[in-house]
């Protein structure tokens, strides 16, 4: 049995974000870090390998900056390594991610796609679902708790109040929600092992149907304004306090007509 | 200056990870409990973190020394009292490697690397502080076996540990000469009379040892019977540039968290780091770093060409030890009264770097050493 598992270089959550004059996000590689979802995703894979034998295979998509997120991935355990380079980072645009990864997914032949249910960049849980669809296979979003019984997956995924217990039959896209699985510190060892395993490189142009077909575009990106900070309104007595605030409302805020 | 590979970026990456996540949430409870982190430091063994610098033969990853001290330097940064016992055991693995039998190594380094034994370097006594020559434990030929009498004072790790390093007094033919020998726990004779109750470096236990009778084998000798000295001084000249790093780490967190609090803090009507008198204080930290980062890779760059780095190790010692007292103490000031409470690590800090003028040869013994250097 074979685990494709789509992982993603981010920025790292902590790092301060800075944008340069065409208003892109300036990336260096101190603050690239694996993806946290993909991450969940790649440890679940790994368990099952360990438990079952499978064999897991880490794929990315991006510039030579993704490359430390499918070496973290082979570190934790995985067996392979894909990198499909992107260097122009057309795959930014999901839909034509999704036909990248679905393709790939394809070629090594996996029986069960794994990844996280959105990454901590954009946040746009999109990739997963497409993949799923274009591969005409069954999936789970938002999955805590997955477990093989023969040919299903048994999932528990996370829904608005509760949890749904959802089973799928293999082949199946499975989305990983914080909480599947408590990803493992790769050791000094391991990641020195890794080092002497080779990463096989394919080129994006040889599985985008067409970079044309965006439907949508990143123009530009900046940060939100900071809040500006509030008053406190004070007085004697409540009524002097809530005379207060409504003035405050229809003179200030100017939300409050006629009061 | 050095350039890290991407072998070592990776390593790099690991290792600030495990700081934030692992050690950096524990500092501050390490520090008011004031006991040694045992599980966390079995943990930083399993992650490879101390099998960094050992030599691969000993089950090591022997990576360059830039590397190793900018490791330290992360590690200081998420908790300086944490960093006192990794720098103990990796200046001694570089004491073993290089001047013990390969017995005694296999004995061990494995164990060390793995952070699954802990060894400790006993050569300061009540009476031979900075004056290493005043030694008075001594170790006796008696048949098989040295038979070690004698007490040691402020011993990094000494409560916790497996393996015990012990300089002594010894007669080599007709004369007196200093011993290096290796013990183990396990021996009887070693007893552990206190841990002291310090200003920092809190959790990294400080001991005071008595050797009773302490029967050593002949073949526990590390170097020769009266090499001590230069076991002493070869490994102590690691140990300072370690040292170094460890005031560039303490340094960096506070100048970081001190960034941070001036950009926040409003006065009058003005977030602090506006004022000049507070940014200069920030800017003058900044380029004491940055001064301090090149003299250390500088040196690691002569050790990896296999050169002397006696007079510049004591350089690094003095300049980054009182740049980590000096950083810390200005960081504290623009914090304010929130820097001088326990709410912020700052105050943590600063009691922290108070101890890296002290140990590892006080400051003003290294400045002998360059005088003598420089005046010679
Ligand atoms: C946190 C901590 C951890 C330590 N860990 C270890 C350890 O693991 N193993 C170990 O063996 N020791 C350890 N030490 C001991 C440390 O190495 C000694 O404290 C240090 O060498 C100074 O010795 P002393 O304390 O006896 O001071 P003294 O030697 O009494 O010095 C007192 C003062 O006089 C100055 N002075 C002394 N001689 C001269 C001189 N010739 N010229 C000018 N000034 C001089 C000193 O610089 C100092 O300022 C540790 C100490 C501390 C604080």
């Amino acid at each position: 049995m074979r685990i494709a598992v789509f992982v993603k270089q981010v920025m790292d959550p902590e790092a301060v974000l800075a944008f340069d004059e065409s208003g892109a996000l300036v990336q260096n590689e101190q603050n690239l870090i694996i993806d946290a979802y993909s991450e969940y995703a790649v440890e679940r894979a790994v368990q099952l390998k360990e438990e079952l034998g499978f064999e897991v295979i880490a794929v990315t998509i991006g510039d030579e900056n993704s490359i430390p997120a499918v070496r973290h991935a082979l570190s934790m355990g995985c067996s392979e390594a894909y990198q499909v380079s992107d260097p122009d980072q057309l795959c930014t645009i999901p839909e034509l991610k999704a036909q990248v990864l679905a393709a790939v997914a394809k070629e090594v032949s996996a029986d069960l796609v794994m990844g996280g249910c959105m990454s901590a960049d954009t946040g746009r849980a999109q990739v997963m679902p497409r993949v799923a669809e274009i591969l005409g296979l069954p999936h789970v979003n938002k999955v805590v708790e997955m477990r093989l019984e023969g040919n299903l997956v048994c999932t528990k995924s996370e829904v608005n109040d509760g949890i749904a217990e959802i089973d799928v039959q293999l082949p199946a896209v499975i989305c990983a929600q914080e909480g599947l699985a408590e990803p493992r510190y790769p050791s000094m060892w391991d990641i020195m092992q890794t080092r002497k395993k080779t990463i096989q490189t394919r080129s994006v142009n040889e599985y985008a149907t067409s970079c044309a077909s965006t439907s949508h575009l990143a123009v530009v990106l900046r940060l939100k304004e900071a809040r500006k900070s509030g008053s406190i309104i004070e007085g004697e007595t409540l009524s002097e306090v809530v005379q207060k605030a409504v003035s405050a409302l229809r003179d200030e805020a100017k939300v409050l007509w006629g009061a | 200056m050095h350039v890290f590979n991407e072998e070592e970026r990776e390593i790099l990456t690991a290792v600030k990870r495990f700081c934030e996540d692992r050690i950096k949430p524990a500092a501050s409870a390490i520090d008011e409990e004031d006991v040694f982190p045992r599980e966390l430091y079995t943990e930083l063994g399993k992650a490879g973190i101390l099998a960094l610098t050992a030599p691969e033969e000993y089950g090591g990853l022997e990576i360059s020394v830039h590397c190793w001290l900018e490791c330290l330097s992360l590690i200081s940064a998420a908790s300086a009292s944490l960093s006192m016992s990794v720098t103990a055991c990796s200046s001694l693995m570089f004491l073993v490697s290089r001047f013990a039998s390969e017995e005694l190594g296999q004995k061990c380094l494995p164990k060390l690397a793995t952070g699954e034994a802990i060894m400790c370097a006993c050569i300061t006594e009540p009476n031979a502080g900075s004056d290493v020559s005043s030694i008075a434990t001594t170790a006796v030929l008696d048949g098989e076996h040295y038979l070690v009498n004698g007490s040691k004072i402020f011993i990094t790790s000494g409560s916790v540990a497996d393996y015990f390093v012990i300089f002594a007094k010894t007669r080599v033919g007709d004369k007196e000469g200093l011993i290096c020998l290796l013990a183990d726990k396990t021996m009887p004779g070693i007893r552990i009379t206190r841990d002291e109750k310090k200003l920092g470096m809190r959790g990294s236990v400080t001991s005071e040892l008595w050797f009773e009778d302490l029967r050593v084998p002949i073949d526990h000798v590390i170097g020769n019977a009266g090499d001590g000295f230069k076991v002493a001084y070869n490994t102590l000249e690691r140990g300072r540039l370690y040292v170094a790093a460890m005031g560039l780490g303490i340094a960096r967190a506070a100048q970081e968290a001190a960034v941070e609090y001036s950009k926040t803090r409003v006065q009058y009507g003005k977030p602090i780091c506006k004022y000049q008198a507070i940014q200069n204080k920030l800017v003058d930290m900044e380029i004491g770093i940055d001064a301090g980062h090149a003299l250390v890779h500088s040196i690691a760059e002569r050790i990896e060409r296999g050169e002397q780095t006696i007079k510049q190790a004591s350089c690094a010692k003095v300049f980054c030890s009182e740049l980590a007292e000096r950083v810390t103490a200005e960081a504290l000031q623009v914090f304010g009264g929130y820097g001088y409470c326990k709410d912020y690590p700052v105050e943590r800090y600063f009691r922290d770097a108070k101890a890296l003028p002290i140990f590892e040869g006080a400051n003003e013994v290294q400045r002998n050493i360059i005088g003598k250097v420089i005046l010679a």
